[in-house]
């Protein structure tokens, strides 16, 4: 019967497996989206042993697991390609680090520098949260003089775009992440005028989406053959 | 159901309304005065299963977290304030703001519309208005007997008489905003004010950061076909990628359906 459930559980790691892809998929055109890929994990080791000792222990002879689960969702950081915009509040990191938003005194972390400008003249992301420079304070900017160079410095003040790099990356979505930051990223390029596109690759998620739909197909076959043997058995038994 | 099902419908959508921007933009290559918009994208709320940082029984800190993904949405569509081709017309009533600025038109229920299409009419009482007949504020009348009509650059109107004497009839003004890609588009290549652009501040053209008038020049949209066409062909490809993730969750949904005979 324990293979039954083995191969249960690889069909559900199947289906977490396609969540992912089609996740990834469907932010293909995401600006500053970062593709996830899962982890699992084999659990429930127990040991097996053999049965020719005296004492009736037997030996032990190895380790049977009995289920893979999906253990870590994580984000891929590779670096999206630069689409240019020409928009004076479009900005792409290129290389390490993250922009700093915060939201109602929570931090945020984005990749994603589709920027706008408030009503009263700050730096804000499309969902209206402010970009923070490195003092962690809102920026206020001159819109018709508004330039800034690779470092992150805004031209005309001695302010800087807080560009972190950041550990124990959790997604929240609006193209935002939670996490630790571990200090001031400084192997990175800050570009006006462009956006980092999502780096999700179509071809590769396609392959990962035919493999999890046959690795399903295969799980099920066993899981009909165990079915077959146990009815097999079944049959076997009742003639006696 | 599965996610990825819904995941790959959230896709498709956004594709779509992607779609009906370029499409838009598309029709709009030949508009006065139109400003392309651009679609922009949100990666929708994640569920966390496992947050990242959390204490493990070994006493360490998950490094990463487990959460799942529900697809994509349309977040915003921004539109983009580069200056279109600047075409010759020949005609004496053809304004194009050559760099940052608005006309003021006034509508219908006396409140204040902004535009960027300068291919101004006169009416039959020598009022300059737009092609829908709307006055341009500061209202210009240019009189019966005038022969030709000059603007300058920074906005002062002057007609010429038949009898070769020059009259200054009035003083174009532009305005223009913080923001202008907060400005709600109203129809008609017409814009109203909303929280997001700001207040208008109104001032002379040519000065101060305002574009400079040119006259016998019309602004045509600053739409870029062939980047419009490469969207529209990612967009295709992506909303086809989508729909073949259904097609799989839906072979994976049947061969559940096997494993019961």
């Amino acid at each position: 019967m324990r293979g039954i459930y083995n191969a249960t559980a690889g069909m559900l790691n199947s289906f977490a497996e396609l969540n992912s892809i089609s996740n990834n998929l469907a932010n293909l055109n995401t600006v500053g989206y970062k593709k996830d890929f899962n982890l699992f994990k084999s659990v429930y080791e127990k040991e097996i042993r053999s049965y020719q000792n005296a004492q009736g222990k037997g030996e032990p002879i190895g380790n049977i697991y009995s289920s893979v689960v999906l253990d870590e969702v994580i984000p891929n950081l590779e670096q999206g390609s630069l689409i240019e915009t020409n928009g004076k509040l479009d900005f792409a990191i290129e290389g390490d680090g993250f922009f700093k938003i915060e939201r109602n005194g929570n931090y945020f972390y984005t990749r994603n520098g589709e920027f706008s400008l408030s009503p009263e003249n700050y730096l804000v992301t499309k969902s209206g949260d402010y970009v923070l420079d490195e003092e962690n304070n809102p920026i206020l900017i001159n819109p018709d003089n508004f330039f800034v160079d690779e470092e992150g410095n805004i031209s005309g003040t001695n302010i800087r775009l807080n560009i972190l790099n950041v550990e124990n990356l959790n997604k929240y979505g609006e193209n935002y992440f939670t996490g630790e930051e571990i200090g001031q990223a400084d192997n990175f390029y800050v570009r006006q005028g462009f956006l980092e596109g999502s780096n999700v690759d179509a071809l590769n998620e396609m392959i990962k989406m035919i493999e999890a739909n046959r690795k399903f197909d295969i799980l099920q076959k066993a899981v009909s053959t165990g079915d077959s043997l146990n009815a097999k058995l079944i049959e076997i038994t009742s003639n006696f | 159901m599965l996610v990825s099902l819904y995941n790959a419908a959230t896709g498709m959508n956004a594709e779509q309304r992607k779609l009906d921007i370029i499409s838009n933009n598309l029709a709009n290559v030949d508009t006065t005065g139109y400003k392309k918009q651009r679609a922009e994208f949100q990666d929708l709320l994640y569920s966390s299963v496992k947050e990242a940082g959390t204490p493990t029984a070994q006493g360490s800190t998950l490094p990463t977290g487990l959460y799942v993904g529900h697809g994509t949405r349309l977040a915003a569509t921004t539109r983009i304030f580069t200056l279109g081709n600047i075409e010759p017309t020949d005609n004496s009533t053809d304004i194009a703001i050559m760099g940052d600025g608005f006309f003021q038109v006034q509508m219908q229920d006396g409140s204040i519309a902004y535009t960027r299409d300068g291919s101004f009419k006169l009416d039959a009482n020598g009022r300059l208005t737009t092609s829908d007949g709307l006055m341009v504020i500061p209202n210009i009348v240019i009189p019966q007997n005038a022969v030709g009509i000059n603007v300058s650059p920074d906005g002062i109107v002057s007609v010429s008489l038949g009898d070769g004497t020059i009259q200054n009839v009035g003083n174009l003004t532009t305005v223009r905003f913080l923001n202008p890609g907060g400005l709600k588009p109203i129809g008609n290549n017409l814009y109203s004010e909303t929280p997001a652009s700001g207040n208008p501040t109104e001032g002379i053209p040519g000065q101060d950061g305002f574009g400079a008038l040119q006259q016998g020049y019309l602004e045509k949209s600053n739409v870029d076909v062939v980047k419009e066409m490469v969207d529209m062909i990612v967009a295709q490809r992506a909303y086809d990628i989508n729909s073949k993730t259904i097609t799989t969750a839906d072979e994976m949904l049947r061969t559940v359906s096997n494993v019961k005979r």
